[in-house]
């Protein structure tokens, strides 16, 4: 008996401290985050994940376009659809009526927030992953510096929209990790341009992927979001490498423009075609592609909305694959053109009495005739015919065209003249002006030889250009607006430009469109509405504060 | 603590231990699903304990923790104890918080002697509700009045009759409708048939139980065996269940020190199940019924002819009204889905007793339990909303098993008057299980030996999941004293592993308990009226583990889908390759815990006038702390976001009562013995706090702070419109203007929804004049009742015995969903003879709103009836052989008895039964009336 107890005590005290062990063993079927990166293969789908909340315009019944904020906000574009009431998330933000309830910036301010988490844990975890035949150190430093290149390039999403964000650049694990304030927006630039900076060394040039990696952040991206960054956020970008902020932009802007990996291509139209995507022009393209997948709901769209948005409603134009008739130029657009510039019919198309079903919808609140064509592959289809959408599916093949040479051109343009190098500032500008005329010597000539608006501060003045630092500036500018008008680009360069509120208010004023149907547009709240408020909802959960004005 | 003995359940004559548990005991709540037969029901015990981790109570078996108890025979159940407050359920600590249901099953008595036993009870169920619903004319009389039908159609059916509306406005062209005509063997008279669907679905149905055990003793010995047999058929069509029971025990002492013995079960169950409540109109069959026109026949006759001529006689008749349904004969007739089980569940232990006083005892438990469905889809075409394009299978298989081992030393010593005892344990347990499941169509055979996968030619599809293991180990102990039973007191402690709250895998379970004996006081000791008065005063912490073993892990989620892949590569034309992409897509909480609920009972038990009246009160507090609940973070964590933790509180707070009082009187040549008893408990369930966690949204439910539990969440309704001016002033109030004129004057035209006259009048809750949002929303009743009762009366004579059970509920509500479509536009449904008093433009004082205005639909207390119910659950009458006249025969019992069940039901519950899971009723399967004879007989 005595023996038995003995065993029994021994065998205990031994069963004990396994116990514990045995306890706290992971169970089957469960695998951990650290059990995830089994070798180099592993990495790659982590920085994938990166990319895809670029895509996303849709989620939780919102649509949140960038160019809701970039065309539509601005004076180049209306809302559209279906009538000037509908979707008033939108028509609040296009008359400046935004509060912080709004759900398309809820929705744009989180998506954005998903992909920096993403590239937050991408960047803590593949520095962890030891380099072996799948990934070596090469491919390990470009995954981490693409990871880099798009947290930047959401946090410059989030910046240009919302001004101070929490500013997170760690994976969070756990609830611990929590308690993030709006960080100041010297923090958040400073920060885009390191990201930018280390990601640069390391990315490969737009040559050096293979072909099937085509749409990956190249060092070209990290060199034009350098640029943008430097223009956009030139106030809290002062002495960087001991360099002015338009220094800095002329210095990144001149690696890209010298790089010899883009060039402009021969035909404009080539930027808005299917088979142009990812051309010798494109710099950062944001992927989409006709998936059958591609969905409303939790399973995410790996097409887009834009094409079917903006294309016409009328079954008669879009030859029976009609759109929603969203984002319709305006005249003050139209009138931006020059004389014979082939970019505009390229631009916007102006409906005919006969090409309509139902004047009401189809001519936006019965008035408004124009359509954009940039996004609305009107001749992707078989033969050059009208691309057909499926129903309402998310399935537009058509890239975003995020960042083109033509952009980049130009912002070096400005970068050049902000710095007083006058001549590089021309020359860059005639390489635009030469592409746009398409060999036509009677068009578009050489700056200063021509006549354009010209903006003085409250109200735009017809008249000849002169040779000055002050009319390439105006020139550059109306270079800008045309050559990517509908792109997504107006209303951030109005607010980089400090003339938001002036134009915009002009254009409420002008604009008889607005006057007649949109009789609850208010003002441009100078010091306001140039960014819009942080939505109410984070507001609530992370208890932060509220931009000035709302 | 509450005890049932295994005859009281066995006298329920249902096929559930948990069904025969119903009203029995004081503190618990016993809901049935639905009356599908084999179908579980639900057991709240105190109340409903926690949002996110599980409500059931923990079962255990001979002293195996199972999941369910279904798989028993109540025939082989010997006691069933309710561990209801801390002190009793400590020694189950980390998993008792919503109490301990202790089944011990039936062991031989020692007695060196052999027994055997048989009973047996073969009734029939019927239906005991029927709904008055329109019949055909009437119908559709009123179908056209209500509806925004064109004048053609109205025309149609006042020229030429139901006939020649169906063929213009239904039926015309379509190859699966008869012609309708009244012209015989022409097509079918469809004006002449008034089909009463509640009658096609329902029937009466035979339920039968056959229970044999033999016992057999001897001083060192003893053992039994059992076999039971129980089949029941289901009073809707195409619903039956059937189930076969084994079931050994033995115990033997091999030396003075020794003991050893073993429990073994083994269930084998076979189902087909009808229905499930569910709210896509003809989901069910109850539904399908509903929504079948009542000038559809069940078949087309002869002579059905359609209009190019072809006789659909003889086939299943296709839904000509509501064209989107399945025929529920349809529903019986060509899917064969059948579902089985096969369960052993057994213990085995060891008893040592080395010296005096100390006892050792260790058991080895375990669950094996393999689950096996298949379904059988036939090729067929009734309609195109009823057919199934080629014939198709699919089959589920799972497996699971739980092992726990237990070690126990006692040592209880008496010193005079003081008596102690101290035990320490040890156990651990583990489970695991895994499933897998595949699928395919156009099966080559398509005989019943050929339902198998193997013979699926095309759509293949496989799924399955490995849900791994859970892992629990324990630490236990317990010290009790008392001193001359007077006063005692007992202290447990309880220490758990879990692996599934990792970063804090213990928990600590603490609980005393002291009582007082009164009546054993010497003062009172000689009052001769009490033989009991004791008070008890218990508290204790208990834990709730029964969460997702992955609740707490972070995970990596990869697909080429659900927002991670991404389009790379130039692709050709508009198609690119998609790239798996990676990513954290839920956060987890890392620092979750343990739910800890903390109980505190106070309660009296009392025997008076020898013990002919005695009872038991109990007040209780149970408050769940720390529950676990989804909170929502700021969103720059990333699509991690929502994450459970332990934020919230939750109350539940009550009264029960159990009194029972028997005596007995000489009457002519035999004993006149009479007994009634009675339990009532009074539960009253808050959420106290959210503490920030999102408020959460059920079917028609809400959970939020201040309510209970998954309250009904809806408009409140107030009246029907009967006017436009009515209507002008109802939304014209706005307190909160704008400081925009043109806003505000836009804002005071709103009425968004389109509130026309005869549409109900919502009240507006916050007064704004709009009606659009939760603010106008508010909780309009509880599906959990106020109260729960139950009460027995037995009645003997000498051979004859009576014996009546009743069981009730009080204060809940039912959301009648069945009447959204009863009422509603005749589309999609019969409807309700309510109906004859809807508001039309002609009837503009009708007491039902228009029911062509989706706004009259919104989830309101228009729907909600009273759930509260007084059932007489069983009734028996029993003669008992005398033994004089059975002595020959050597049978020494034999008793013949009448049951029957659900005999008769006082509600005002409009639906077929006012017993719902969960509180929706969309057409569930009602309880059935049971008529039975049985005979029990001991020899």
């Amino acid at each position: 008996m005595k023996r038995i107890s003995i065993i029994a005590l021994m065998a205990s005290v031994l069963a004990f401290s396994s116990c514990q062990d045995w306890l706290m063993e992971i169970p089957a079927g469960t695998q951990t985050l650290d059990e995830y990166y089994i070798d180099g293969q592993s990495c790659g789908p982590v920085v994938v994940a990166c990319y895809a909340p670029m895509q996303l315009q849709y989620r939780d019944g919102i649509y949140f376009d960038e160019w809701f904020f970039g065309d539509i906000c601005s004076d180049d574009a209306y809302k559209g659809g279906q009538t000037v009431e509908e979707d008033t998330n939108l028509s609040d933000m296009e008359n400046f009526r935004v509060n912080a309830d709004n759900d398309i910036l809820l929705q744009f301010y989180r998506i954005q927030y998903v992909g920096i988490a993403r590239c937050n844990r991408a960047i803590e975890d593949i520095a962890k992953v030891p380099v072996d035949e799948y990934m070596d150190a090469v491919l390990q430093a470009r995954y981490i510096a693409e990871a880099r290149c798009l947290r930047a390039f959401y946090y410059m999403r989030l910046v240009r929209i919302f001004g101070k964000v929490p500013y997170v650049t760690t994976a969070i694990n756990g609830t611990d990790q929590l308690g993030y304030q709006r960080a100041e927006l010297s923090t958040i630039w400073n920060g885009i341009v390191k990201d930018l900076k280390d990601a640069e060394v390391f990315l490969w040039n737009k040559s050096e992927y293979h072909e099937a990696d085509l749409g990956h952040v190249t060092k070209g991206t990290a060199h034009a979001l350098l640029l943008k960054a430097f223009l956009t956020g030139h106030e809290y970008l002062e002495g960087v490498d001991g360099r002015s902020a338009y220094e800095n932009a002329k210095y990144w802007g001149e690696k890209i423009v010298n790089s010899g990996q883009y060039d402009l291509c021969d035909d404009y139209w080539d930027n808005f075609a299917l088979t142009g995507e990812n051309g010798i022009e494109s710099v950062f393209e944001i992927q989409y592609t006709n998936d059958p997948t591609s969905d409303f709901g939790s399973g995410g769209h790996r097409g887009a909305f834009t094409c079917r948005q903006q294309r016409c409603r009328s079954t008669k134009f879009t030859d029976g694959s009609a759109g929603w008739g969203y984002n319709r130029p305006t005249q003050d657009l139209l009138d931006e053109y020059e004389e014979g510039d082939p970019r505009k019919d390229m631009t916007i198309y102006v409906l005919e009495e006969d090409e309509i079903d139902n004047p009401r919808e189809d001519f936006y609140g019965g008035e408004v005739r124009t359509l954009s064509l940039k996004y609305a592959m009107m001749t992707d289809g078989e033969g050059g015919t009208v691309y057909r959408l499926d129903a309402n599916n998310p399935y537009d093949p058509i890239n975003t065209k995020e960042i083109r040479f033509a952009d980049v051109l130009l912002m070096y343009a400005e970068a050049c003249v902000e710095t007083g190098d006058l001549g590089t500032a021309e020359t860059v500008l005639e390489r635009v002006r030469n592409r746009a005329r398409g060999g036509d010597p009677a068009i578009l000539p050489q700056f200063p030889d021509y006549s354009i608006r010209v903006w003085n501060g409250s109200d735009y003045e017809y008249r000849q250009l002169q040779d000055n630092a002050d009319d390439l500036r105006a020139a550059i500018r109306h270079e800008r607006r045309v050559e990517l008008a509908m792109e997504g680009h107006r209303w951030f360069d109005l607010n980089r430009w400090g003339i938001a509120a002036e134009v915009m208010n002009r254009h409420i004023r002008e604009d008889e469109f607005q006057t007649l149907y949109g009789g609850i547009v208010q003002d441009f709240r100078k010091g306001v509405n140039e960014i819009f408020p942080i939505p109410a909802e984070e507001r609530r959960l992370a208890g932060l504060d509220q931009n000035p004005g709302y | 603590m509450s005890s049932v003995k295994g005859d009281d359940l066995k006298k329920a004559s249902v096929a559930s231990v948990g069904a025969a548990l119903q009203g029995r005991v004081a503190g618990v709540t016993v809901t049935s699903n639905t009356g599908q037969p084999g179908s579980d029901v639900s057991i709240r015990i105190r109340g409903i304990g926690s949002v996110n981790a599980g409500v059931s109570p923990l079962y255990v078996v001979d002293g195996m923790i199972v999941n369910d108890i279904n798989f028993l025979s109540p025939n082989d159940i010997a006691t069933t104890e309710v561990l209801k407050d801390a002190a009793s359920a400590a020694i189950y600590g980390s998993r008792a918080a919503n109490g301990v249901i202790l089944i011990t099953t039936k062991s031989a008595s020692q007695s060196p002697r052999t027994r055997i036993t048989f009973e047996a009870y073969a009734g029939v169920q019927t239906r005991w509700k029927k709904l008055d619903l329109m019949k055909s004319q009437e119908h559709l009389e009123t179908y056209l009045k209500l509806n925004p039908v064109s004048q053609a159609e109205i025309d149609a059916y006042e020229t030429g009759g139901l006939n020649a509306w169906l063929n213009y406005a239904r039926i015309g062209g379509v190859d699966y409708y008869p012609v309708a005509t009244d012209v015989p063997g022409q097509g079918f008279n469809y004006a002449a048939q008034n089909t009463d669907w509640q009658d096609e679905v329902f029937r009466s149905a035979a339920i039968q139980n056959y229970y044999i055990a033999i016992d057999s003793g001897s001083r060192k010995v003893s053992q039994t065996f059992s076999a039971n047999y129980f089949s029941q058929d289901g009073t809707i069509i195409g619903s039956w269940y059937n189930r076969l029971n084994l079931h050994y025990s033995a115990s033997s002492e091999i030396k003075k020190w020794l003991k050893m013995g073993s429990s073994l079960n083994f269930s084998s169950t076979r189902s087909r199940w009808a229905l499930n409540n569910n709210s896509q109109p003809g989901a069910s069959v109850i539904s399908a019924a509903m929504a079948m026109a009542p000038w559809d026949p069940a078949y087309y006759p002869e002579g059905s002819l359609n209009y190019l001529g072809e006789d659909l006689g003889g086939n299943i008749a296709a839904a000509s009204n509501f064209k989107n349904v399945v025929n529920p004969y349809s529903m019986a007739t060509h899917t064969y889905p059948k579902g089985s089980t096969e369960r052993f569940v057994g213990s085995i232990y060891l008893e040592l007793k080395p010296f005096k006083g100390f006892v050792f005892r260790s058991d080895f438990n375990f669950d094996l339990s393999y689950v096996h469905s298949r379904s059988f889809t036939e090729e067929y075409y009734h309609s195109a909303a009823d057919k199934n394009d080629s014939n198709s299978i699919s089959q589920n298989q799972s497996r699971s098993a739980s092992f726990n081992f237990n070690n126990y030393a006692t040592y209880s010593r008496s010193f005079g008057k003081h008596d102690f005892s101290i035990m320490a344990g040890q156990t651990i347990d583990m489970s695991e299980n895994e499933s897998v499941g595949v699928g395919g169509r156009n099966l080559l055979h398509t005989g019943e030996r050929f339902w198998s996968f193997n013979y699926a030619t095309t759509d293949f599809t496989q799924g399955g999941s490995y849900n791994g293991q859970y892992r629990r180990m324990s630490f236990i102990g317990r010290v009790t004293y008392d001193y001359a039973d007077r006063y005692l007191f007992t202290f447990n402690w309880r220490s758990d592993g879990n692996r599934s709250f990792q970063n804090h895998p213990w928990g600590h379970f603490p609980s005393v308990a002291v009582a007082w004996k009164l009546s054993e006081e010497n003062w009172l000791k000689s009052a001769d009226k009490v033989s009991l008065l004791k008070l008890r005063f218990g508290w204790g912490l208990l834990g709730n583990d029964s969460v997702d073993a992955n609740l707490f892990t972070l995970t990596m989620d990869s697909s080429m889908y659900a927002n991670l892949g991404y389009p790379f590569g130039p692709g050709t034309g508009d198609k690119q390759e998609l790239s798996t992409g990676a990513a954290v897509t839920s956060l987890k909480n890392l620092n979750g815990r343990w739910e800890i609920s903390e109980h505190y009972n106070m309660g009296v038990d009392f025997g008076f006038f020898q013990d002919r009246l005695t009872g038991t009160l109990d007040l209780f507090i149970r408050d769940t702390k720390d529950m676990l609940l989804a909170r929502r973070w700021p969103y720059y964590v990333g699509d991690l976001y929502t994450a459970v933790d332990n934020v919230g509180t939750m109350r539940n707070s009550g009264v029960e009562l159990q009194l029972e009082w028997k005596d007995s009187f000489p009457l002519g040549n035999h004993n006149f013995f009479y007994g009634i008893s009675g339990n009532i408990s009074f539960v009253k369930n808050v959420v106290v706090n959210m503490n920030g966690a999102d408020r959460i949204y059920g079917d028609k439910t809400v959970t939020d702070q201040g309510f209970a539990v998954g309250s009904f969440w809806g408009y409140e309704a107030d009246g029907i419109f009967r006017t436009q001016e009515e209507i002008d002033e109802y939304f014209r109030i706005k307190p909160n203007p704008t400081n925009d004129p043109e806003i505000d004057a836009y804002n005071a035209t709103r009425n968004i929804h389109g509130f026309e006259v005869g549409d109900v009048r919502y009240v507006d809750q916050n007064g704004d004049g709009e009606l659009d949002d939760i603010e106008d929303m508010k909780v309009i009743g509880n599906p959990f009742p106020k109260f729960t009762y139950g009460f027995n009366i037995n009645l003997g004579w000498g051979p004859v015995d009576l014996s009546m059970f009743f069981q009730g509920v009080y204060g809940n509500t039912i959301y009648n969903a069945m009447r959204e479509r009863l009422e509603g536009n005749g589309l999609n449904s019969q409807l309700s003879t309510a109906m004859r008093d809807v508001w039309t433009v002609d009837n503009p004082d009708g007491s039902l709103p228009n029911p062509n205005h989706t706004v009259n639909f919104w989830t309101s207390d228009r729907f909600l009836e009273s759930g509260s119910y007084l059932r007489l659950k069983n009734m028996q009458i029993g003669y008992t052989i005398p033994q004089k006249a059975l002595q020959k025969a050597k049978i020494q019992n034999f008793r013949v008895y009448l049951a029957a069940n659900n005999l008769f039901t006082v509600t005002k519950y409009s639906g077929y039964d006012p017993e719902v899971g969960g509180g929706v009723d969309y057409g569930n399967y009602p309880q059935s009336r049971t008529f039975m004879l049985g005979v029990n007989f001991t020899f």
